[in-house]
């Protein structure tokens, strides 16, 4: 037996002495300075990985001790896979920080690394004025993340002009009021005669619904925060929660009509924004409402789409507001746990440096519009692209912002949990026939909003006695930008 | 036997009871690491209000527990969970048997060719299953296509959009998806009937349904007893397919019990995750299966021990 236990106890112990060995081999690999180094990148930017596979290549080329080793995951892949990497300290030498995560948060725990002393001193020169922000992603006065793409509303109205002719409708003239949308979308659909319809969407993604609902209502005067993540859950004018604000009724009850009447292509609940968006391209349907990489795709898709591009719609009872948008948010940080800072530094400058093609591509293909000083005017070269700007642009005014306005509000963020179902949950669920009471269901969130923001701001008090509701609360003319 | 014989039997026994164990061990070793550390500490996780990212950690006691059972979408989702359970177990029970009879006929030609057909949806990956069958059922799809050529609806139907037939369509999926592990099952339970049973039978005039009634069915009742104990632990976690085909929707009204968990554990819109809240329904659900699980093995030693008489 003796002999025998001894026998377990060394194969035990010589695999570990093997694991370890080849750890250690690992590690020598990675230190060795004839390797290339190789940077992890990670992120969810799939309308644009074609273009950044292409500047991945550029990159490269013009560095030839850095290999990429890019992945590109779906939004929900991306923040479930990031954070087994960072609690296992294995995370990716630049990745961006996950939807609905605060970067306050997050450098408190040790992900990120200032950014500032790995990029020349006018790095931050050559962004859009507004990009960066104390509280978003500047914290304590030093640069950790820097934002993907200039911030433009995603809830604009595209349509297919061969469409409106074949409905009797002017295709010069898109819908701009809800009543106007509902009819033509009705008128549509009974040309179609079930080979097109209406309008699609991509139903089965709830973050579309509530894009939706909060711009449409931001436009009739709710003034709740754009934008992913919300910088407030409550109202910038009033500190309450503005889900049971008339227009937001008056949103809900728009788009119950457009599913009452039939206008909804048949697929729209089961499917996601890029079938939607597919489907849309192929000409199944009059209107879709997204956001402006849809240019890009379909561009490259269905290039003999007859695209028109409208206005987010306003409320019958008219624009008492606009959509609250903030030009600097927090995308692309460098991990704190990066063995090459200095080269994933260099892969982030270049991104945005007009010497490489990335920026200029994305928006010469309508992938997006840069951030970067310059790039939007000299290379929008797509009509639909520069109409989708301005119109959005004059659906949007600069918003207040409690993180920016108030540090103080971080440890609010961090405690607060948010109230489910949630806006988008409940409009999908009024148009697909499941509450038939809209108002009380709106009211319900409503009230839980309040009472979820009224514990929480308790709860901060006690690790920031100065945190108050009226941090939320700010004089701001939605017409107007604020300043 | 002298008292050193008795010894030696006696050191030999001990010897193989160690040997079992050291053979043991590395799954032993396995599953502490990656079933019973996780148990143990989603236990202590469920008594904390904790996102999953941050180091501050706040000792909430039972807090979790009580909003878990205070709030009507779990309960929506555990509702649905059984829903969707009693929908895929009896598929999976009763075509499940009626086509491994079918397939265990000795005079079926290409009975290997129809077992592989039947069990190629088992080993496609349920993602991939999923986003197929959202095509199928499209609008546009077969499925629809049919029925309107056929008259039998003037409108094409939403199958996984509309409320009314997400859960339907969702069952039906899932029950053909799996089918093929059950057939195998069957097939094993058939399998294992004596041919000398069903010969006597015959000769004393028995046949057709009379022998599937008096010889088969009671033979395979104990292992029908087992497959349907794994098929209702397996189905009441579903999730794989229902993520991807409907994600809990429209409207939570094919939310499962583990759609409703993974919601809590990695999404937020404004504020952060919930791992101690996500882990706690998770507990609560778990022990509802370790009851559902117990008392179905009670039936199916029942059932074991009455066609042994």
């Amino acid at each position: 037996m003796k002999k025998s236990a001894l026998i377990v106890v060394f194969a035990m112990i010589a695999s570990m002495a093997l694991i370890a060995e080849g750890q250690k081999d690992s590690k020598k690999a990675a230190a060795d300075p004839k390797k290339p180094i190789v940077l992890k990148v990670m992120d969810w930017s799939d309308s644009s990985k074609a273009l950044r596979d292409a500047f991945n290549k550029e990159f490269e080329a013009k560095n030839p001790g850095i290999k990429i080793e890019y992945t590109c995951l779906t939004i929900d892949q991306f923040k479930n896979t990031v954070l087994s990497a960072v609690n296992l300290g294995d995370a990716p030498d630049l990745f961006p920080i996950p939807v609905g995560m605060d970067l306050n948060a997050v450098v408190k725990e040790g992900w990120f690394q200032p950014i500032d002393s790995l990029v020349p001193a006018d790095f931050k020169d050559g962004f859009l004025p507004g990009t960066f922000a104390d509280g978003i992603n500047v914290i304590k006065g030093k640069l950790y993340a820097v934002p993907e793409i200039g911030t433009v509303p995603t809830t604009m109205v595209f349509y297919n002009k061969e469409l409106f002719e074949k409905a009797g409708l002017d295709p010069n003239k898109p819908p701009k009021t809800f009543t106007e949308l509902r009819e033509y979308a009705k008128k549509i659909t009974a040309a179609g005669k079930g080979k097109f319809y209406g309008i699609i969407e991509g139903g089965q993604q709830v973050n579309r619904w509530k894009s939706e609902a909060i711009d449409f209502a931001n436009l009739g005067g709710a003034a709740l925060p754009s934008g992913e993540p919300m910088s407030s859950p409550v109202s910038l004018i009033t500190g309450k929660s503005a889900y049971n604000h008339p227009a937001m009724i008056e949103t809900f009850n728009f788009f119950k009509a457009l599913a009452s009447d039939g206008s909804y292509h048949p697929s729209t609940f089961s499917i996601r924004a890029p079938e939607a968006r597919a489907l849309f391209g192929a000409g199944q349907a009059g209107f879709i409402i997204q956001g402006v990489w849809c240019v890009g795709a379909w561009a490259q898709s269905h290039p003999n789409l007859k695209l028109g591009v409208g206005p987010a719609p306003i409320p019958d009872s008219g624009r008492k507001g606009s959509i609250g948008i903030n030009a600097a948010t927090a995308w692309m940080g460098i991990s704190s746990k990066s063995a090459n800072p200095t080269a994933a530094a260099k892969y982030l400058q270049a991104m945005y440096s007009p010497e490489y093609g990335y920026q200029k591509a994305n928006v010469d293909k309508g992938v997006f519009f840069s951030t970067v000083k310059g790039i939007n005017d000299k290379y929008i070269s797509n009509p639909n692209l520069k109409a989708y700007y301005e119109l959005a642009m004059e659906r949007a005014r600069i918003a207040p912002n409690p993180k920016t306005a108030h540090p103080e509000t971080a440890a609010f963020y961090a405690d607060f949990k948010d109230v489910t179902p949630g806006i988008g949950d409940l409009l999908q669920g009024a148009v697909s026939g499941a509450i038939p009471d809209i108002t009380a269901a709106l009211n319900e969130l409503a009230a839980k909003t309040d009472q979820a923001v009224e514990a929480t701001i308790k709860k901060a008090k006690a690790r920031n006695p100065e945190i108050a509701l009226d941090d939320f609360i700010f004089k701001w003319n939605p017409m107007e930008d604020y300043k | 036997m002298t008292e050193i014989s008795r010894r030696r039997g006696a050191g030999a026994l001990r010897r193989n009871t160690l040997w079992c164990w050291a053979f043991l061990a590395p799954t032993l070793a396995l599953y502490v690491m990656f079933n019973g550390w996780p148990i143990v500490s989603g236990l202590y996780y469920a008594t904390l209000d904790w996102s999953g990212l941050s180091s501050s950690k706040e000792f909430v006691g039972l807090a979790n527990f009580v909003e878990v059972a205070h709030d009507p979408y779990f309960w929506n989702s555990y509702r649905n969970s059984f829903t969707f359970m009693l929908g895929v177990v009896p598929i999976h029970l009763a075509i499940g048997l009626l086509i491994a009879v079918a397939l265990n006929r000795k005079d079926l030609r290409f009975a290997t060719g129809y077992r592989t057909l039947f069990f190629l949806p088992v080993v496609t990956t349920a993602a991939i299953v999923g986003i197929i069958m959202i095509f199928i059922l499209a609008a546009d799809g077969p499925i629809n296509q049919l029925l309107l050529m056929s008259g039998a609806i003037k409108k094409p139907l939403d199958f996984l959009g509309n409320s009314k037939l997400a859960m339907g369509s969702v069952i039906v999926i899932s029950g053909w998806k799996n089918l093929g592990t059950n057939i195998v099952y069957w097939l094993a339970a058939l399998q294992g009937i004596p041919d000398e049973l069903y010969e006597a039978a015959t000769v004393d005039g028995c046949g057709g349904s009379r022998l599937f009634r008096h010889i088969t069915l009671p033979l395979i009742l104990p292992m029908g007893a087992v497959i349907a104990l794994l098929n209702i632990v397996g189905s009441l976690k579903a999730f794989d397919l229902i993520k991807t085909m409907t994600n809990g929707g429209p409207f939570f009204a094919t939310d499962m019990v583990a759609t409703y968990i993974y919601r809590f554990a990695f999404s937020s819109e404004v504020g952060v995750p919930r791992i101690g809240y996500a882990t706690s329904a998770g507990i609560f659900f778990g022990v509802t299966i370790i009851i559902v699980g117990a008392l179905s093995n009670t039936l199916a030693s029942r059932i074991k021990a009455n066609s042994a008489k």
